[in-house]
């Protein structure tokens, strides 16, 4: 070889030299090229055309009871979806679609263009689908109707062929569909409520529905698809929904120009679970209080507090619903049931009862802080008495002689309160129970709490029924009938108020954390002097600690300590046909320190028929109040004299 | 002039003459051409795995007598630990035969192991796949589960006469149904991209949050599950390494950590069904 | 009469089949650590730079048929690139002196990292690929620099004896074809 074309052969082989170098820089290099073309100006217009979003809802956060115990979850449902922009998907779609077109060629009777494409779509997905059968051993078909209109609308979406696997046919598509193929399994999260219908209304319950996208998501300005999520419809689901919703994750998939899905997003922000939730509800008072409804199939509603935080310990309302039933959706079947039934309302807050014989405990403070009576004040009782010309009788025929305060709370004689009010006067009754907060809502954190409690002044007849205010609507608001309606929650809340001589207001359902508690405003004293305090007291705990008292069947003689406080009484309903009893029974516990209220009402079922507190109400609470201090043993107070032993005046 | 520069472009002329004759061949005439080039080489391939167990047998004659002398000895001593396990066994397997019986359970498929060397390891980081001396002839179907000492190894892809491609756990288009042990939760395991020089690895997914990684000398394990119809249950498959939040929100993801083994196999076993006997 | 000269790609393939034979011996125990040596390249720059381009083909197609029956790709996916690269190179052979030694060298190693791209374009367009480890391709690309860097100049030297014992002498037909 001459040493010119030597010369040449070496300039040739430098061209080599350089190609590999190249190849070799733009291996190195690849990695920073793309995040400079990525991040230019022209490549962002581009991707408005190219790039599709999927917007995926996160999970709702859980709900534990004050005990920590898992009340509201996520049950993952496991779906057989397929999704409908694959590749292959689409290729099925427009062969099918030929053979339909070729198939119909002949006949006379040719269907339109787009009934050939439903069908060419429902064909491919049933074959998917028979496929998907043959596995499991179903029988599914595809409804060709929801399939286009998810076509139509979330192309991008998983279309679920079936959404309710169970764990072997889960477990069997995993193992035996290829990972590549347009079928897949997908998992996606219904509410689950372990304690079925407990607590059923103050849960709640939930819907699916499309969500307002979060702000700040990525690919705002691209094309988006989202999935159905859950916010709640009533109760805590409603009432913290925000906080219950997790963050939306975000998917941004890059789309050709047939709008076949690339196989991996470009993009991707895990959805978050939603926030956690501590109820203030204690499960197994809630539970105890459920049972003893259920079991004599009781309607009605219960609501108990804890008095030194203010929070709703349990809260019953009957008839209810099985949750479970309302997840991952309503069929109109069960809206139908529970709506006959009335199971949707929560009585607890939702409904106004008169408040009966309970109310009489504010007649008598409302006497006492006006000293009109005080708590020796004996007043005759005959059976009846004649208020401005009508005959008012004590109840049950009972003729209790003279009787003061303490007796006559035990023996909730009607003669006794009817004297005491009409010494009172309307104005400074009402003016009491207004004090006491009975005519407005408590302001619980759960939605649709009723505005449409009534405490009556004269000025209320005069505007609602265009009539003068009479003595006798006195004598009857002062044993908690007349134009009186309270809800159950403003019962316990009284009686709350009652056994701390201080006004309790604004209940939580969510257990409050120290801040919350140190945060919360500083009750208001309700007035009474302790020693005409300790009389209603003394009153009450009678009913319940006196073998003869009417809320007897509500004491724990066997629990050394368990000073029980209480109140019954019988709401009278009129109607046209006749009257409804409903049984009303408010307690507290221990009485020289209590730590938790309740008031229970149980409705009376037929009409005229004897209902009464002290029989129907009463051993409810029992039940309850016995949970409560086989819970808390530290709250009873066997150190302390049994009031019952006081003598009377 | 004009032919001169033909015979320039005759390479890119006949290049695109292939491509086209190959997209249209039809895919009957692909297929024959691909197991009998594939049937052409197995010999080869067979052979010098045989070459390779000579190589061992040489390798172990070179073993000084007193040391072979000592691994007799523990060999001895692991037979008869074994003998009595397989006792043992036999009659766990008995009992839970009579349980099932009494419980009136359905019978579950019975697996027959077809032992398998392994003739070739490719595995590369597009692909892992393991070619092994069993074939059509010894049963062996397609899709059937392999397995060996430490658990799963993956299931057979391909299937020639006398031996078959076995597709390795850490592909990415193999995914298992999957549970953990002591639980019975289905968690979907699928191959991942293994890290170089590293073990083969997996993903699970579907994991229940309230399973942790706490301690990572007593990692979660994973077992498969059989549920799904292909493996019989509790195969050891991986630990569970790490976890992290998931697709959904809902689970949690995990890498999971094969056995260092996988890359390094001699024998396998193949599990054949086996059918219950018509009468 | 068969004629030795016209089928000189047999003794060729025959030759890349027992280099593809050892490296594959040499793949089963590089696997424990996870590497995978591929030397396609230097087989394609072989059959390309040595032997006319029909001669190359011939020699090429076995190799890819064989290669292709043991991969899971597409059958045809190594026979299409092995195809595109030979022609490339017997495009570009002409302009550059065919039996130099360093320039084999370079040809087999550029031809194998174009391998190398190709088939990780093949898997990421494929249907069981969930993306590519970079990291692990590259480290198998350079082991496979390595090990071509060492017997590229053997394989040839070893294939050009081979065809010479067949009476092929490539050194004087390419002499006297100047």
């Amino acid at each position: 070889m001459t040493p010119e074309e030597h010369q040449k052969y070496q300039a040739r082989l430098w061209i080599f030299y350089a190609i590999l170098g190249a190849v070799l820089m733009s291996l190195a290099g690849g990695l920073g090229y793309r995040q400079i073309i990525e991040s230019s100006e022209y490549l962002e217009q581009g991707k408005r055309q190219i790039q599709r979003r999927i917007l995926t809802p996160g999970p709702r956060g859980n709900m534990f009871d004050r005990d920590g115990r898992l009340v509201v979850a996520n049950r993952p449902q496991f779906s057989a979806v397929v999704h409908l922009s694959d590749k292959s998907i689409q290729k099925a779609f427009r062969a099918e679609w030929l053979s339909l077109v070729r198939d119909y060629r002949e006949k006379q009777n040719r269907p339109s263009n787009r009934q050939l494409t439903i069908q060419a779509r429902a064909n491919v997905i049933q074959s998917y689908l028979d496929n998907i059968n043959l596995m499991l051993g179903r029988d599914e078909k595809v409804d060709a109707k929801s399939l286009t209109r998810h076509y139509e609308t979330n192309t991008y979406l998983p279309f679920k062929l079936i959404d309710d696997l169970t764990r072997e046919e889960f477990a069997i598509l995993l193992e035996s569909e290829p990972i590549n193929s347009a079928v897949d399994v997908y998992v996606s999260s219904v509410r689950h409520y372990p304690y079925e219908s407990a607590a059923a209304h103050a849960i709640g319950y939930v819907s699916t529905s499309l969500l307002e996208p979060e702000e700040g998501l990525p690919g705002g300005d691209l094309r988006t698809f989202q999935s159905k999520g859950i916010f709640g419809r009533d109760g805590i689901e409603k009432y913290y929904d925000e906080p219950l919703q997790g963050s939306m994750g975000t998917e941004i998939w890059i789309i050709d120009v047939a709008g076949n899905q690339y196989k991996d997003p470009v993009q991707r922000k895990f959805p978050q679970k939603g926030t956690d939730l501590h109820l203030s509800i204690d499960m197994d008072l809630q539970l105890v209080a459920e049972e003893q409804f259920d079991k004599y199939e009781s309607e009605g509603a219960l609501v108990a507090i804890d008095l030194d935080t203010v929070e709703i310990l349990a809260m019953v309302s009957k008839p209810d619903f099985d949750l479970n039933d309302t997840s991952p959706r309503i069929s109109s079947e069960t809206f139908k049931t529970i709506e006959e039934k009335g199971g949707w309302e929560n009585k607890a807050i939702r409904r106004p009862y008169p408040p009966g014989s309970p109310f009489k405990l504010v007649t008598a403070i409302a006497g006492l802080k006006s000293e009109m009576i005080d708590e020796h004040t004996v007043f005759e009782c005959k059976n009846h008495m004649m208020v401005a010309g009508t005959k008012f009788v004590c109840h049950s025929g009972n003729h209790h002689g003279p009787i003061a305060l303490r007796d006559a709370i035990k023996k909730s004689c009607n003669i006794f309160f009817y004297n005491a009010a009409l010494r009172t006067g309307v104005d400074l009754l009402s003016q009491e129970a207004i004090f006491l907060g009975l005519d407005k809502p408590s302001g619980i954190n759960l939605p649709n709490e009723t505005r449409h409690m009534i405490v009556p002044t004269k000025a209320y007849k005069k505007k609602r029924h265009g009539m003068v205010w009479f003595p006798g609507d006195t004598a009857n608001m002062a044993i908690g009938q007349g134009f009186l309606f309270i809800t159950p929650l403003q019962m316990a809340l009284l009686t709350g108020s009652i056994a701390r001589n201080e006004v309790i207001t604004q209940p939580s359902i969510i257990k409050q954390s120290p801040k919350q508690l140190g945060n919360r405003p500083a009750p208001r004293p309700l007035g009474l002097p302790e020693e005409l305090h300790r009389a209603i007291v003394e009153g009450m705990e009678k009913v319940v600690q006196d073998g003869d008292g009417t809320g007897r069947f509500a004491n724990l003689r066997d629990v050394n300590g368990s000073r029980i406080a209480g109140k019954t009484g019988t709401a009278q309903v009129r109607r046209k046909e006749g009257t409804l009893e409903h049984a009303w029974f408010v307690a507290f516990a221990p009485a020289n320190d209590p730590k938790i209220a309740l008031a229970l009402i149980v409705e009376g079922k037929n009409l005229d028929e004897g209902h009464g507190g002290g029989t129907n109400a009463a051993p409810i609470a029992h039940y309850v109040l016995r949970k409560y201090f086989e819970k808390h043993p530290e709250d009873l107070r066997p150190e302390n004299p049994v009031i019952a032993d006081v003598s009377l005046p | 002039m004009f032919r001169k520069q033909l015979i320039q472009f005759r390479p890119f002329i006949a290049l695109i003459s292939v491509v086209v004759f190959w997209l249209l061949a039809p895919v009957f005439i692909k297929s024959l051409l691909k197991t009998t080039f594939y049937e052409f080489q197995a010999p080869v391939s067979v052979t010098a795995s045989y070459i390779r167990e000579l190589q061992d047998f040489w390798a172990g004659r070179l073993q000084s007598k007193d040391e072979i002398y000592e691994a007799g000895k523990d060999l001895a001593r692991l037979n008869s630990v074994y003998e009595l396990k397989v006792v043992e066994n036999q009659s766990l397997a008995e009992e839970v035969a009579r349980l099932e019986e009494l419980l009136q359970l359905p019978s579950r498929p019975g697996y027959r192991y077809e032992i398998a060397r392994v003739v070739e390891r490719d595995f590369n980081s597009w692909w892992r796949q393991l070619i092994i001396r069993k074939g059509s002839i010894h049963n062996v179907r397609p899709g059937a589960p392999v397995v060996f000492t430490g658990g799963v190894v993956g299931r057979v892809q391909e299937v020639r006469k006398y031996t078959s491609v076995v597709n390795l756990i850490s592909n990415i288009d193999i995914r298992l149904a999957v549970v953990l042990e002591g639980d019975n939760r289905v968690i979907s395991y699928t191959g991942t991209q293994s890290s170089a020089f590293g073990k083969p690895r997996g993903i699970a997914e579907y994991v229940p949050t309230d399973i942790k990684v706490v301690d990572p000398n007593n990692l979660p394990r994973l077992l498969t599950s059989g549920l799904g119809g292909v493996f019989p249950p509790g195969l050891p498959v991986g630990y569970i390494k790490n976890l992290r939040q998931g697709a959904g929100g809902m689970f949690l993801d995990g890498d999971v950590e094969l056995d260092s083994r996988l890359t390094h196999l001699n024998e396998v076993a193949v599990l054949i069904p086996i059918l219950d006997s018509q009468p | 009469m068969i004629s030795i000269a016209n089928n000189r790609w047999l003794v060729v393939s025959m030759g890349h089949f027992m280099a593809l034979f050892i490296i594959t011996q040499l793949n089963f125990y590089l696997a424990t650590v996870s590497i995978n040596v591929i030397i396609t390249g230097m087989l394609i720059s072989y059959s390309a730079l040595m032997l006319n381009y029909s001669q190359g083909l011939l020699s090429l197609i076995p190799i890819a048929f064989y290669l292709d029956s043991k991969s899971p790709l597409p059958f045809g996916s190594t026979l299409a690139i092995m195809v595109a690269l030979h022609s490339l190179v017997v495009g570009f052979r002409n302009r550059l002196r065919r039996e130099s030694i360093p320039l084999a060298f370079f040809v087999s190693q550029l031809i194998n990292i174009l391998i190398f791209l190709a088939y990780t374009l093949f898997v990421a367009g494929s249907s069981f690929s969930q993306g590519v480890n970079y990291f692990h391709t590259g480290l198998n690309m350079i082991a496979s620099l390595i090990v071509i860097a060492i017997v590229n100049q053997s394989f040839f030297v070893l294939q050009t004896e081979a065809l010479a014992f067949f009476g092929i002498r490539l050194a004087e037909e390419q002499r006297e074809a100047r």
